[in-house]
């Protein structure tokens, strides 16, 4: 595409010259001084732009997490000579600007014939979005030349729920191996400090704390703790929803608590070194074996990205049996707990011997989207009939712990390692 | 926003200085103005900018011969920036910042043009009284040459890139 004359054109050739024309014929000096303007307008056709014009846009960053700040720029090269460079950008997914959801912006091209217009944007809600199609449009010589509207193609972008840090006891129930990270209940020796006693035989000097011995008289040692690591399985329950997601900033639904709830404690444990599979129950059923490292926290955060409670009527769908778990694994089991078979398959993993701790997801204002007259009874009703089954999970011994973010498994583990380490490590 | 703003009053004035009589000429030249004015605030970039300036300018030749110089000026004043508003706004989308250098360009570009084509036909004006007068020597010159850049430019447009 090149450099295109506009309408504005015949009104500073054409039409001045016709209204000369008629003054001349007319005898009417006053008509010219409506022409002269018009055709002095025509003069800007004098400098025309040289190069043609050629557009891009960029996205900064094409992997954010949620809630970070996202910079869309549209680059024009060869518009030397032009007089304003304009640019819009849509902004039909989760990626939009803090305010409103349509951009624009114009501006004059740089002395080199290049403009840059950037467009900042925040990643509201995870999933995949799209920013764009942009728009860009150039105009020359007071308004008579133009390039464009050219549209430039969406980019898309794929938003992680890493929007909270997940930080907690590194307790596990049992552990797998006698090497890693985690601080196990029992006396061994790794560097975790678990208190000060009196010296025994058998112990290490290099144990030795002289400074409490010498106070004290007696010899005393450091008593630490031995490390483990474990495996970590994530039941992700998001065949069903509540309540309205509304971006970080807004209300949360019970999928948005509970994949942000899953991407936290996923790079938590990879964090500490643990091996972490996932299985997500939504339209479809996506396995990750466990396994540790980064490229292991990507797999699993992509995997989250298509995670959506489908919109399904009729019986509750399947929530898959899950097979093959390390029978020593840490089960979490996150869910808005809007069906009853999650109840049941929670119940089941506990019978069945795993440490299982059930993730409530569910937010505490989640309601439904449309509300007719019986919505807050039914509400009521349905949340009583929610509790009923949350006791009843309880007393078969799984505990069930609302999501508040950092330390929300604390207790939990604390007291599912106690109860491991009376039971030495079996139930 | 602010320029589609302009079209509108500038627009209006521009009818409505010539004091159109309510001959049925005045009344469709009116009427066919504001329709195109209508047009205009929606579409800058279309045609109807020109024909609401010709219809401005057909009932200025039909009833505005005995206005005075202040309505003259007025009138030219309107004319110029309904045409500049136009080709702006044809070229910037609505409801979009616009850099302040942008805007400061294309307000001296106006005034410049609105001022300087007034001062030129004013200077004309002032020159004596010849058996062929210099004003309309001038104005056919112009006009050959306007009509000449016009067809230079239809022409020798940048070929499109394959």
């Amino acid at each position: 595409m090149s450099w295109q004359p506009t309408a504005a054109v015949l009104r500073v050739s054409v039409l001045p010259a016709a209204i000369a024309l008629v003054a001349v014929l007319s005898r009417r000096v006053d008509l010219l001084v409506v022409a002269a303007p018009l055709a002095l307008a025509a003069l800007s056709l004098l400098r025309r732009p040289a190069g043609v014009p050629a557009a891009v846009l960029e996205v900064g960053d094409e992997t954010p997490a949620e809630g970070s700040d996202v910079r869309a720029v549209v680059r024009v090269t060869g518009v030397a000579g032009a007089e304003t460079v304009a640019a819009s950008v849509a902004t039909p997914g989760w990626v939009r600007p803090r305010t409103g959801a349509w951009l624009g912006a114009v501006t004059r091209p740089d002395a080199d014939g290049t403009a840059t217009l950037a467009f900042d944007l925040t990643a509201v809600r995870w999933g995949r979005s799209e920013v764009g199609p942009a728009v860009v449009g150039c105009s020359a010589a007071g308004g008579l030349l133009s390039w464009g509207p050219v549209e430039l193609g969406s980019r898309r972008l794929r938003v992680f729920p890493l929007s909270e840090r997940y930080r907690g006891a590194t307790l596990v129930p049992r552990a797998r191996g006698g090497i890693g990270l985690h601080r196990s209940p029992r006396p061994g020796e790794s560097s975790e400090l678990a208190g000060i006693r009196a010296f025994a035989p058998g112990d290490r000097m290099r144990r030795v704390n002289w400074r409490v011995s010498l106070r004290s008289g007696e010899l005393h040692v450091n008593a630490t703790t031995s490390e483990r690591d474990a495996d970590v399985l994530v039941l992700l329950d998001a065949r069903y929803d509540a309540g309205v997601s509304g971006g970080l900033s807004g209300r949360a639904s019970g999928v948005d608590t509970a994949v942000r709830a899953t991407a936290a404690l996923t790079a938590f444990y990879l964090g500490l070194g643990d091996r972490v599979g996932l299985i997500a129950c939504s339209g479809s059923v996506r396995q990750l074996p466990a396994r540790a490292g980064r490229s292991q926290l990507q797999a699993v955060l992509t995997a989250l990205l298509d995670v959506s409670a489908p919109r399904l009527g009729g019986a509750e769908p399947a929530l898959p049996e899950p097979a093959g778990i390390d029978p020593r694994a840490l089960v979490l089991v996150v869910s808005p707990l809007v069906g009853r078979l999650v109840f049941d398959r929670a119940a089941t993993l506990g019978r069945a011997g795993h440490a299982v701790v059930v993730v409530d997801a569910l937010p505490d204002d989640a309601a439904p989207a449309e509300e007719g007259p019986w919505t807050a009874p039914a509400l009521r009703l349905w949340r009583l009939e929610r509790a009923t089954r949350i006791v009843q999970l309880r007393s078969l011994g799984v505990p069930v712990v609302p999501w508040r973010g950092e330390a929300s498994l604390d207790q939990t583990l604390v007291d599912l390692a106690r109860a491991a380490s009376r039971t030495g490590g079996r139930r | 926003m602010i320029a589609r703003v302009l079209i509108g009053g500038c627009g209006l004035a521009a009818l409505g200085l010539p004091a159109p009589s309510l001959t049925p000429a005045g009344i469709v030249l009116t009427s066919i103005g504001l329709v195109a004015l209508f047009i205009a605030v929606q579409q800058p970039g279309s045609a109807a900018p020109l024909v609401l300036i010709t219809a401005a300018a057909l009932s200025w030749l039909a009833t505005g011969g005995d206005a005075g110089v202040p309505r003259l000026l007025a009138f030219a004043g309107c004319v110029a920036v309904l045409h500049s508003a136009a080709a702006y706004a044809a070229v910037v989308p609505a409801r979009t910042p616009v850099a302040a250098a942008v805007v400061r360009r294309w307000v001296l570009r106006t005034a410049g043009t609105t001022i300087g084509g007034v001062a030129l036909v004013g200077a004309g004006s002032l020159l004596p009284a010849t058996a062929t007068p210099v004003t309309t020597v001038v104005t056919g010159l112009v006009a050959a040459l306007l009509l000449g850049g016009w067809a230079l430019v239809r022409l020798r447009a940048p070929a499109e890139p394959d």
